[in-house]
């Protein structure tokens, strides 16, 4: 994966995402709350992107954002998301369907909450397919070469073979429901296998809650998977997952990495999750992007205060410590946020400039960047 | 379970709830009163104090060994059989078919016996209740979704209106009202735009004016005008009911649409909402694939309410409209000791909120494949 993941971290690589100066805020009975003040990063193609930081850093506000799933109350106040040079901030709610649909997919937290209960999984899955004519020929071409590969293997059945020479007939005119349906079932039925669920077939008409977690979250992953997104915004996947699980998803993630093309985000509170499968990392504090680092780098060099301190707060087995790190204080109040620098209550740094100068995202080495007085600015 | 196997047992729990319900009716009808009113339905007045204690020999109220219809009647020690064995006997009559002639006001007495007083007026209550909760749900599903998905704004706040109006407006009034506006201010060729009500409509102006014949089957006017093809009678006997039935809807309309509202807004704000919308599935999707589906469940547990409620509330709205149905007649019942009117009318109603209720259950297995039946 080492030599994999460093052909792919070439500086030249194409952004597919990127996000700048995005500003958040939402409104609320006790006051504006500042979730987000400033997100500067972008996603370069193919890879993963670690996003981490405490709960209530506005990671998981970032991602709504992007795909316009914040909640009424949300507004945003400035910034640009740009997928491939168009802004999404500037279209329409239609057009960021559209965009959700098939640029931009989401797994979310919990699998338990977030399907829904008293749908058949396999439904919920061909219903995306199902939803849009774009679909259609992408179905049809994926049938043909299927029912070919299978040709040259070992030859179709009379009716297989009738099968081929209608959707060949096809191509460029309408496909009945039926037929929409049965394809948008198979093709289901492929990204089921492709996420490693068991006996697609029976789990495609089970429910919810006759699924595992680990289950569940697979058929998360198949419903993001299945539109061949651009990127994948995969909100805490593991957290709601007990230890073996959670290594099983991780592990099929990376495993999907050669797979598929799509850029992954990966959200997370956990170091250990982002030591494993990503490229880069994204560390945030409190609305603010702080340090964005490749994987290696940012774990042998930590330079923004906040992100060493996490560090060392990870109980490591092979240096005693009397006592685990913790980062003093909590999380700030972002109704009214500390001026400047909004870590410096907590810093272990700080000086006479934090509480004045918000500070900038400065690259202090080559794509090491760190929003941090001590390196200028 | 299979689903028939479950429904078998439901109905087979059934018998012993009747049973029980006719105790309890039994108990509270008969046991408060002398032992006499257990004749009152099965006496004539020319009957001989000898006939009459033989008849309440026969009915199980008077003991073998009673001396005279006088000790009877003055319930004298070793005359009356306990209240159990009473019940048995009265059981054993009933079931034989035997329910007494009718003493409701309005019948000539020893004509006419209860059984087909109730049956003949019960049709008219089955209409208006059925017809009231069909009402109900086509307009409270559509209202409760709109006020979900347009929460707290405009649409929502007038259909709070309406349901706030809904359960407070006396149903007497308002039919009242709704009587003196449509019967009298809004006519057409000098007649009322709608009938008043009552068993069939002789006099509206956009009925047609000879309903012609029709053979009566099911003692139900909307379902004989099918059999018999009569389309006019069909049509007549539907327009009498727009009146009643809205009248007997506008409570429970008012309740099901805050019901169904309450639980779309709750869906809606669910993970697995946000979630379809992350898919990119359409707004129509979502709503009605992914929210109404959860929302419907404890909609169509109300809905079965409903019906059961409407079967008991259609008293007033049988009294203003002026409907020959068995909730008028079992108030009069109650008045004029016509205790067999009672049971039937009780046990009837119990048969059909059960029946109710077990719909219910199958459905809302149907729709949530976590309740296992």
């Amino acid at each position: 994966m080492t030599s994999q993941a460093s052909v792919q971290r070439g500086s030249d690589h194409e952004v597919v995402l990127e996000v700048k100066g995005l500003k958040v805020s939402f409104h609320t009975y006790l006051g504006e709350v500042k979730a987000l003040d400033g997100v500067d990063f972008e996603v370069k193609r193919g890879e993963v992107l670690g996003l981490v930081g405490e709960s209530g850093c506005g990671k998981t506000v970032t991602a709504l954002a992007i795909g316009g799933l914040l909640s009424d109350n949300a507004k945003v106040e400035a910034g640009q998301i740009l997928l491939e040079g168009k802004d999404l901030l500037k279209e329409t709610k239609d057009e960021l369907r559209q965009t959700r649909l098939r640029e931009v997919s989401f797994v979310f937290q919990d699998p338990m909450t977030f399907i829904n209960p008293v749908l058949s999984v396999g439904s919920q899955i061909a219903e995306i397919l199902e939803s849009d004519k774009g679909f259609q020929a992408e179905l049809v071409e994926y049938r043909i070469a299927e029912l070919a590969r299978a040709e040259s293997k070992a030859g179709l059945t009379p009716a297989e073979v009738e099968e081929k020479r209608s959707l060949e007939g096809l191509k460029d005119k309408k496909l009945s429901k039926r037929s929409l349906r049965r394809l948008a079932k198979l093709r289901t039925l492929d990204y089921m296998r492709t996420v490693r669920l068991p006996d697609p077939e029976r789990v495609y008409n089970m429910y919810p809650f006759e699924l595992s977690g680990g289950m569940r979250q697979r058929v998360m992953i198949a419903m993001a998977l299945v539109r061949r997104p651009k990127v994948l915004l995969a909100d805490e996947i593991t957290t709601a997952l007990d230890v073996t699980v959670q290594a099983q998803v991780l592990r099929l993630l990376a495993d999907l990495r050669g797979k598929i093309d799509a850029s992954v985000v990966l959200i997370t509170h956990d170091l250990g999750v982002v030591s494993e499968i990503c490229d880069r990392v994204v560390v945030m504090y409190a609305g603010n992007v702080v340090e964005i680092a490749d994987v290696e780098e940012l774990f042998a060099n930590p330079m923004h205060p906040y992100t060493q301190g996490l560090l060392a707060s990870i109980p490591r087995p092979d240096v005693f410590t009397k006592e685990i790190k913790s980062i003093s204080g909590s999380v700030p109040n972002l109704i009214s946020p500390p001026s400047g620098c909004r870590f410096h209550p907590r810093c272990p740094k700080r000086f006479e400039r934090c509480p004045l100068v918000k500070p900038p995202l400065i690259e202090v080495e080559p794509g090491h960047r760190v929003a941090c007085l001590l390196y200028g600015g | 379970m299979k689903l028939y196997e479950y429904v078998l047992r439901r109905l087979a729990l059934l018998v012993f709830v009747l049973l029980a319900l006719a105790a309890l009716i039994f108990y509270i009808t008969r046991g408060l009163l002398p032992p006499a009113y257990a004749l009152t339905q099965y006496v004539t007045p020319r009957m001989t104090s000898a006939e009459r204690l033989i008849l309440a020999q026969n009915l199980g109220v008077a003991t073998s060994s009673c001396p005279s219809y006088a000790a009877f009647a003055t319930s004298a020690k070793g005359c009356i059989v306990p209240l159990w064995g009473q019940f048995f006997g009265w059981l054993k009559t009933v079931l034989s078919g035997n329910w007494g002639y009718t003493v409701l006001p309005g019948y000539v007495a020893g004509t006419e016996t209860t059984w087909n007083v109730f049956w003949v007026r019960f049709p008219y209550t089955a209409e208006l209740a059925i017809g009231g909760t069909i009402l109900t749900i086509a307009i409270a599903i559509p209202l409760g979704i709109v006020s979900a998905t347009h929460a707290n704004k405009a649409p929502d706040h007038a259909s709070r209106v309406v349901a706030i109006s809904g359960y407070s407006i006396p149903q007497f009034w308002f039919g009242y009202i709704l009587q003196v506006v449509f019967v009298l201010y809004v006519a057409l060729n000098g007649r009322g735009l709608l009938p008043v009500g009552g068993p069939l409509p002789t006099s509206c102006a956009i009925c047609f004016a000879n309903p012609g014949s029709v053979v009566t089957r099911t003692g139900f006017p909307v379902i004989d005008a099918i059999l018999s093809g009569n389309f006019p009678y069909f049509w007549d006997s539907i327009v009498g009911l727009i009146l009643p039935t809205v009248t007997l809807a506008l409570t429970t309309i008012g309740a099901l649409t805050r019901i169904l509202r309450s639980s779309m807004v709750d869906a809606l704000h669910q993970d697995y909402i946000l979630l379809a919308r992350s898919k990119g599935l359409r707004d129509r999707v979502v709503v009605y694939r992914h929210a109404l589906r959860n929302a419907l469940l404890p909609a169509i547990t109300i809905a079965g309410l409903i019906l059961a409620f409407l079967l008991g509330g259609v008293v007033v709205i049988e009294y203003v409209f002026d409907f020959p149905g068995v909730g008028q007649a079992a108030v009069l019942a109650s008045t004029s000791f016509d205790l067999n009117f009672l049971e039937l009318y009780v046990l009837v109603t119990a048969v059909i909120i059960v029946l109710t209720n077990l719909v219910v259950d199958v459905l809302y297995a149907k729709l949530d494949p976590r309740i296992r039946y």
